[in-house]
């Protein structure tokens, strides 16, 4: 049981992580006061946003092994593909937001 | 030349980033070879998955510090004065950035090949992780051809 808990915590901190890449990646391209914020804290933003997805992931798992979940036997299935779809969502929306930011449009 | 300055000269750590990916893409293949045929938690798989994992580990190190120490001053300037100023504003900031996506993905993949074969099986897994890995591995190969963009504009303008 501690595998599955395990997978299932590792699943949900991936898909927290990619929120938190997604998100902040395209608020601080829109907002250059939090950008100069981010690259203050490690000299380069994207560095900052690098050790930021490693606390959020490692934290999220940490968080979500603690707390109590029972793992049902479609639990592991649902968080595979919640992880899938949005590493999917992701990459459009970070891809997008560029195309669009490129163009002007944002 | 010591061997710590020739590991951190610009080609060298080009070709790091970009051997360490291909490590962690054919490993992750393997991985997904492994799944279809029925061994999706066996000792190969467990290596493939955390050989993939090392790999872009060490990748994303490689290339990190080539993009913070080099590409920032030397490859950027260059591709936004020349003909496709786009392979850095949407090609280079794509990347860098979906790249963190890949190693929470991996270590997933890890967690879920030292399962136990009737514990994987019972949770009805093989299509849910075998679509994972194949994602990662696209995702790797995009961001592959975006390197190859990315060089191409900086050399060729």
């Amino acid at each position: 049981m501690k595998k599955e808990k395990l997978i299932y915590a590792s699943a949900i901190a991936s898909v927290l992580s990619i929120v938190f890449v997604a998100i902040l990646t395209i608020w601080a391209d829109l907002n250059a006061p939090l950008k100069d914020y981010l690259k203050s804290l490690s000299g380069h933003h994207w560095v900052t946003k690098s050790y930021g997805t490693i606390l959020i992931y490692f934290g999220a798992v940490l968080l979500f092994l603690i707390l109590p979940k029972k793992i049902g036997e479609k639990t592991l299935k649902r968080s595979l593909i919640w992880l899938f779809f949005f590493v999917f969502a992701g990459t459009l929306s970070v891809s997008g937001f560029y195309v669009l930011h490129f163009l002007k449009v944002l | 030349m010591d061997v710590i300055s020739f590991l951190f000269a610009k080609p060298v750590l080009i070709g790091l980033h970009l051997g360490f990916a291909i490590i962690g893409i054919d490993s992750f293949l393997w991985l997904a070879g492994e799944v279809l045929a029925g061994n999706p938690t066996g000792r190969r798989a467990r290596f493939a998955a955390v050989l993939g994992t090392s790999g872009f580990a060490l990748s994303w190190l490689s290339g990190g510090y080539y993009y913070v120490k080099f590409y920032g001053t030397l490859v950027k300037p260059v591709i936004q004065k020349g003909l496709a100023p786009w392979a850095h504003s949407i090609i280079m900031e794509t990347k860098e950035h979906i790249f963190l996506f890949i190693l929470p993905l991996a270590l997933t993949a890890i967690f879920v090949s030292f399962l136990p074969k009737e514990v994987f099986e019972k949770n009805n897994l093989k299509r849910g992780f075998l679509s994972v890995i194949l994602l990662l591995v696209f995702l790797a190969l995009v961001i592959g051809l975006m390197g190859f963009i990315i060089s191409a504009a900086a050399r060729w303008g």
